[in-house]
């Protein structure tokens, strides 16, 4: 069936008109500040199928006044800033009255059922001409950091190529929390797609062949459907360069060629070598199919009894063989994901621009919800899309540090203010006693959400983290009962949240959170004896209307049922271990960036090193490892968010030195102490200075959510807890004779995970996206089971 | 305002032969309007010409500042832009102390008759 649709939906750019009047630079906050809801693009026949936009536009961005930490008394101050952004073809958001400026919102939010087909074009329309020079050149000799007065900065302390921002005009999409296919159209997070070329006439818009949605829908997309059947879930496809449409292929060529006449680059050249070694081309420029299956794990029971005709064909080295029906591992959890531009160097900024949005993947935890509360409950459920919208890094602008003259900081402390949906602090609706399911993510570039409880009155019960539901040991916890949740950037959660009795007439209940990249110093004080992160308000919740009743009135008793995929990784699974430790370094106080007066900015690294485009970790295909990744991190506290693409992983044990225990006053005091006399207060653990053995949890082999081991929780994201410097009772330093400096004791947690379904390359990394473009990041290679060859 | 980033367009003339005009990208803005910007934001140009541009910044006397100049005072403000390119490095500025605006007239070095004006407050 031959499909059209609008592919010249280019959102309007900010034209200038002489002789009109002069605008002021600035626009008005909303005028309502109600939550909205993200335009959706469903689901329909199996196949989720759509066009997203990558394209700049001129929003009213709100800026916090004075930029430094935020406070009650905390200003918005709104400006039209251009910005990356992500919109949906047929997903249209709010409507922009004439000459006003729009405001942020998400990329629209995607939602597909488990088992089903995602078709996605993808449309790189991004002006870079409207931001500072932000064409990638990341291909030439030295390569091409982004450059301003005063970034990268010289001497010792500048961003390297390739850990610097760069490129941020050129984008792709991870699709976060998916177990599929992370080569060719699925979840590739290599695959680089720079903006279409523009036109040098007015409009000056981008330039697209007019077939080119035809070569998808009509040539690509039902090849796709063809080859990747449900029955077949793991068939990786496409594999090579001529899987695509002809058409499609010499189009890609003509503008790699062009663009690389245009700008010294050899994209082309690259793609050439990578075509004829059989490897899935890096480089594309405009547009972008991706078609990927999302994996159903039909069972029954785990693990899966192998077919009779099930053989260890070869993965990754011959085509031909990847028609053989393989046994799907593990199936995708349905629940609560995400996406987000992706390309190395411009996460941050891509993402601090609002390049997110929200992947509802759905399935029986859906079905069952809905058999409880109601038919198709889950989808009128809110989705909560937090952000931190920011025009560009700190860094480029001189830093997070102090102004040389004025020594105010250059930046915004902690950093932008999060949004929800776009807004800040939206009012949400809630029914008396109204049962809520509020989906949850941080899609942050840095900060993490601590809300410490519900308000008064409001309870709160969580059924899921990062996208894969709790056990019913887990949910029925009393610690799941109104508990802490924090979100590191990355993280999510689903939460029922219950609505008080009664209304709250005209006045609405804020819902409030902390902004912490460290969860342990939610206490932390200031010397007036107030918060340093004070709690501000996330969202705001007015309680109006008919109360409600029955189920809508109550917790859910049993959970959705647990897929069995989902079974407990034990110690006798494990196959492999590793260690890996993150380090955010900072050269000291006495030194100053030349251009700043400033500190420098701190080194990232994994394993002492940063990213160096190789392969950091090999993992066999189907099997289980445990990792201990640790953080050492010192004075500045960073719990850096641990992240691994394609399989989420289970976490078994926690060490976090710098955590605290509440005294019989109420107050906070640390948990581990390295002195026995600082032991005053029940739950205090000592560690020995001197016995690295003693270097963990007081409850070693516990997890740090509720229940006991088994029932361990699966997450994707997790923040690394930060290290300790170690202090006598007195608060002196304890030296280490062998450094004679202060001892420090590394934070750390393990994690195990099944490797399983899917070999390729993929990513780990830091979800403080500004230290993994700037080097906190590893290439993982899952090798397939089988070498090429046949043996006699 | 601080920490934002502002585009201003360079734009061709509307009569043949006629000088490019510099306009703040922003809705609505009169043709050689003055930007307004705030300490530390970073200022960029678009060339929507078919000609090679250079903003450079001009001294109290109307007289461009040399290279080094510029840099000293940090006020060095794009590396020539090639048409139909943004420019480079961006210009990140910098507010008076006093709490006065600091202005910036500036003109093409190539294109004496091109010019423009930033203003820099210090919020």
């Amino acid at each position: 069936m031959k499909m059209r649709r609008p592919l010249f939906a280019v959102l309007a750019v900010g034209l200038v008109a002489a002789g009109a009047a002069a605008q002021p630079a600035t626009c008005p906050p909303p005028a309502a500040n109600d939550f909205v809801k993200v335009p959706e693009l469903v689901s329909s026949g199996g196949k989720l199928k759509g066009t997203i936009i990558a394209v700049e536009q001129q929003q009213c961005i709100s800026v916090r006044v004075p930029p430094t930490l935020q406070t009650s008394s905390s200003a918005a101050v709104w400006h039209p800033q251009i910005v990356r952004t992500m919109r949906g073809v047929g997903a249209d958001g709010p409507p922009v009255p004439p000459n006003t400026y729009p405001y942020p919102l998400p990329g629209p939010t995607l939602r597909a059922r488990v088992g089903d087909l995602v078709e996605i074009t993808f449309l790189n329309q991004i002006n870079p001409n409207r931001f500072p020079y932000s064409i990638d050149q990341a291909e030439k000799p030295g390569g091409g950091c982004d450059q301003t007065s005063l970034y990268p900065g010289t001497g010792k302390y500048a961003d390297k190529f390739p850990n610097c921002f760069h490129g941020s005009s050129t984008v792709n999409l991870h699709f976060h929390g998916t177990h599929v296919n992370p080569n060719s159209t699925g979840d590739n997070v290599f695959a680089e797609i720079r903006p279409f070329p523009r036109a040098t006439t007015p409009p000056f818009g981008p330039v697209m062949n007019r077939d080119l949605q035809n070569w998808f829908d009509n040539q690509f997309f039902p090849a796709c459907e063809q080859q990747l059947t449900p029955s077949n879930p793991l068939r990786q496809w496409p594999f090579v360069w001529s899987d695509l449409p002809q058409q499609y292929r010499d189009y890609q060529m003509a503008l790699l060629q062009a663009y690389d006449t245009m700008t010294g680059l050899k994209l082309w050249e690259t793609n050439a070598g990578q075509i004829a070694q059989g490897v899935w081309p890096q480089y594309w420029l405009g547009a972008y199919p991706y078609c990927y299956r999302i994996p159903e794990y039909k069972g029954p029971g785990f693990p899966p009894k192998l077919p009779e005709n099930v053989i260890s064909a070869p993965e990754g080295m011959d085509h031909s063989n990847m028609t053989l029906p393989r046994a799907l591992m593990m199936g995708q959890a349905p629940g609560t994901h995400w996406y987000h531009a992706h390309k190395h160097g411009s996460t941050a900024i891509d993402v601090g621009n609002g390049m997110t949005g929200a992947f509802i993947i759905e399935g029986q935890y859906d079905d069952d919800l809905n058999a409880f509360y109601g038919k198709n409950w889950t989808r009128s459920q809110p989705v909560i899309i937090i952000q931190q919208i920011d025009v560009g890094p700190n860094l480029e602008r001189g830093g997070g540090g102090l102004d040389a003259k004025t020594k105010q900081p250059l930046g915004q402390d902690s950093g932008p203010s999060f949004s929800v949906n776009g807004r800040l602090a939206p009012l949400l609706r809630m029914a008396p006693n109204e049962v809520q399911l509020w989906r949850i993510i941080n899609s942050s570039q840095r900060g993490g959400v601590y809300l410490e409880g519900p308000p008064a009155g409001f309870h709160w019960r969580q059924t899921a983290q990062d996208g894969v539901q709790f056990s019913g040991a887990n949910y029925k916890d009393d610690s799941n009962v109104d508990g802490t949740i924090y979100l590191a950037a990355g993280n999510r959660a689903d939460l029922l949240v219950m609505a008080p009795p009664k209304t709250t007439g005209k006045s609405f209940v804020s819902f409030l959170a902390q902004n912490l990249v460290d969860p342990t110093e939610h206490t932390l004080l200031l010397p007036d004896g107030t918060l340093r992160f004070k709690k501000n308000p996330l969202l705001s919740v007015l309680v109006i209307g008919t109360p409600a009743t029955g189920n809508a009135a109550k917790f859910i008793d049993k959970v959705p049922s647990f897929p069995a995929f989902l079974t407990d990784i034990m110690p006798g699974d494990v196959q492999g271990t590793k260690s890996l430790v993150f380090k955010s370094e900072y050269p000291g106080n006495k030194d100053v960036a030349p251009q700043t007066g400033a500190p420098p900015p701190a080194l990232h690294t994994i394993d002492n090193e940063p990213f160096n485009g190789k392969v950091g970790q090999t993992v066999r295909l189907n099997t289980v490892e445990e990792w201990k990744i640790s953080n050492e991190t010192y004075g500045t506290l960073i719990a850096h968010p641990f992240h691994i693409h394609v399989n989420p992983f289970q976490v078994v044990e926690v060490f976090a030195p710098n955590e605290e225990v509440k005294d019989p006053t109420g107050a906070f005091v640390r948990r581990y102490v390295f002195d026995r006399a600082a032991l005053k207060v029940k739950g205090q653990c000592y560690l020995n200075p001197k016995d690295p053995t003693t270097w963990k949890p007081c409850d070693s082999g516990k997890s740090p959510r509720p229940g006991n081991s088994p029932n361990y929780v699966w997450y994707d994201v997790f923040p690394i807890p930060s290290g300790a410097l170690a202090t006598d009772a007195a608060g002196n330093p304890i030296i280490d004779p062998s450094t004679n400096e202060q001892l420090k004791v590394a934070g750390y947690f393990k994690m195990r995970s099944r490797f399983v379904d899917y070999s390729g390359f993929y990513v780990l990394h830091c979800h403080i996206l500004g230290h993994e473009d700037r080097g906190m990041l590893e290439i993982v290679q899952v090798t397939p089971l089988e070498p090429p060859f046949v043996h006699h | 305002m601080s920490g934002q980033n502002w585009s201003i367009v360079i734009a061709p003339s509307t009569t043949r032969g006629g000088p490019a005009s510099f306009t703040p990208d922003l809705m609505g803005a009169v043709t050689g309007a003055p930007l307004e910007a705030g300490n530390a934001d970073i200022i960029s140009w678009n060339n929507l010409t078919s000609f090679r541009h250079q903003p450079v910044a001009l001294d109290p006397d109307g007289q461009p500042l040399s290279e080094a100049d510029a840099r000293n005072q940090k006020l060095y403000l794009s590396d020539p832009i090639e048409p139909n390119r943004s420019s480079s490095p961006g210009f990140v500025t910098t507010a008076l102390t006093t709490g006065d605006v600091l202005v910036i007239n500036y003109r093409c070095a190539f294109h004496r008759d091109e010019q423009g004006t930033i203003r820099v407050f210090n919020t």
